[in-house]
């Protein structure tokens, strides 16, 4: 197998595993935020950002998964990869992989219950986006992770 | 079923099916009626002042028709049908449904069976919030095809016919019917069953609120035919002991502060009306206990007996305020702790 396909295989984990998360996490608050705006559609602003939150890990997968497509030349020409940079490429994409996968599930989950928080105290509606936000952490600390990784893998 | 749990038994296995329903639930919540307000309804010196309180809530929708108790009446029973559809509307198992209707669906069926063994008619006390039309219960019971109805109603008319025949009391056909009917609540239909709970906690309360009546019509040797089997407490501690000595025996259980406290009163004054107070409080204690689910039927399950809850109390207080009694009494039978 060529070291290419293993980058590839990398990438793709970063788009998927992250994505399917954010999918997850958004279809939890996006339910919640829904059920709250069929009583009250005056709290679309107030719910905007707890629905929207767990849809970063997404972005962060696909921003890993974009850069190793560039790192192996992808969008042009592709480059020679041995098996060993291959395999490099695809320990790089584990942390946001894993990490966003799981952190934008539990973050949906947190952010739906800030959502019944807001419904029933509209005033404390800035104090769930920080427990949102305090798992975010996580998601952040994979995507980091697997940058650091990435930007120091020699091809 | 033993009591294993301190305080209420576990429940709230997440369930993501219903994070629309709770977020909307948690919205209309805000509408219940708290406390202080019905302090403030008790407190209209006539009908009229409550009923412009009453303009300040969700029901002032419903008071250009309001004129006397009928009325009155009638906009209670708009309301609870309003939230059964709500549950309807939010609750994805179909069996809950049934669940949620079934205290008036067994209503009916006592008021059909009083009607049947007096051959008079007592249509003006059914409800048609059952989940069986009052048209296909009428058809039943003219023709006394009783197996037409669903299997925990059918049980019900048989228990009820039979109970009723032994003694010819109406009382004991309550009670069976009642049996059946916690029978039904308490049988779980789903993995996630919150009225199995609910109403297992309810069952262990009535049976200690039958035990001091009956204590106080000197009536014990009757308690085990009035007993509900559906509740985690053991029947036969009921049955074996003395009023003294529950108190010891239910202290190592959720209801011993219950059973002290409502005792104690119940000795001094003969009136259970401390213990019945301090029997909602802790159920409605537990249905606050919801509040931390935010994936789950619980939430849907709260708002709906606290809606009863919420209507049975406009009704203890609209009457109250209609026939002059003293504010303070019927603060005093009020148990809304929203």
């Amino acid at each position: 197998m060529s070291g290419l396909y293993i980058a590839m295989i990398g990438a793709a984990m970063a788009a998927f595993m992250a994505g399917i998360g954010s999918a997850i996490g958004i279809g939890y608050t996006g339910r919640a935020a829904s059920g709250v705006l069929s009583e009250a559609p005056d709290m679309f602003g107030r719910l905007f950002l707890l629905v929207a939150l767990p849809g970063t890990q997404g972005f962060y997968g696909f921003i890993i998964a974009l850069f190793i497509i560039l790192k192996v030349g992808l969008l042009g020409t592709p480059k020679a990869i041995t098996i060993y940079q291959g395999l490099e490429l695809l320990a790089a994409s584990l942390p946001i992989a894993f990490a966003g996968l799981l952190s934008a599930i539990h973050q949906g989950k947190v952010c739906a219950a800030g959502i019944d928080l807001t419904a029933k105290r509209p005033d404390q509606a800035m104090k769930p986006v920080i427990y949102g936000a305090m798992v975010e952490t996580y998601a952040v600390l994979g995507f980091l992770t697997s940058f650091f990784l990435m930007i120091n893998i020699k091809i | 079923m033993a009591i294993d749990f301190l305080k209420y038994p576990p429940f709230g296995k997440e369930d993501a099916r219903y994070t629309y329903a709770v977020g909307r639930i948690r919205v209309l919540e805000k509408d219940l009626i708290p406390r202080p307000f019905f302090d403030r309804l008790a407190e209209a010196s006539e009908v009229s002042d409550y009923l412009k309180f009453l303009q300040e809530t969700p029901y002032s929708k419903y008071l250009s028709d309001v004129r006397d108790e009928d009325s009155f009446e009638r906009m209670l029973i708009a309301e609870r049908r309003e939230a059964l559809k709500t549950f309807d509307d939010l609750c994805v198992d179909e069996p809950l449904k049934f669940k949620a209707r079934a205290r008036f669906d067994f209503h009916n069926i006592k008021v059909f069976l009083k009607s049947k063994i007096e051959e008079k008619d007592f249509e003006f006390a059914l409800s048609e919030d059952g989940s069986v039309d009052l048209d296909t219960l009428k058809q039943v019971f003219k023709d006394e095809k009783y197996s037409w109805l669903p299997e925990h109603l059918f049980k019900a008319v048989e228990a009820g016919i039979s109970a009723y025949y032994e003694n010819k009391s109406y009382r004991d056909l309550s009670t069976s019917v009642d049996r059946e009917m916690y029978r039904f609540l308490t049988t779980p239909v789903t993995e996630n069953d919150f009225f199995a709970i609910y109403h297992s906690l309810e069952s262990d309360l009535i049976n200690i609120r039958t035990y001091l009546r009956l204590k106080s019509l000197e009536a014990l040797d009757i308690l085990k035919n009035h007993l509900l089997d559906t509740g985690y407490l053991d029947t036969s501690i009921l049955l074996s002991e003395e009023p003294e000595g529950l108190v010891d025996r239910l202290s190592y259980t959720p209801y011993g502060k219950i059973y002290e406290e409502g005792y104690k009163y119940f000795k001094e004054k003969d009136s259970l009306r401390l213990y019945e107070k301090l029997m909602k409080s802790y159920l409605n204690g537990f249905l606050k206990e919801t509040r931390k689910i935010d994936m789950g039927i619980e939430p849907i399950i709260a708002y709906l007996y606290f809606k009863f809850e919420e209507i049975r109390a406009l009704r203890i207080t609209f009457i109250g305020v209609f026939y002059r009694v003293k504010p303070e009494e019927i603060k005093e039978s009020l148990t809304v702790v929203v």
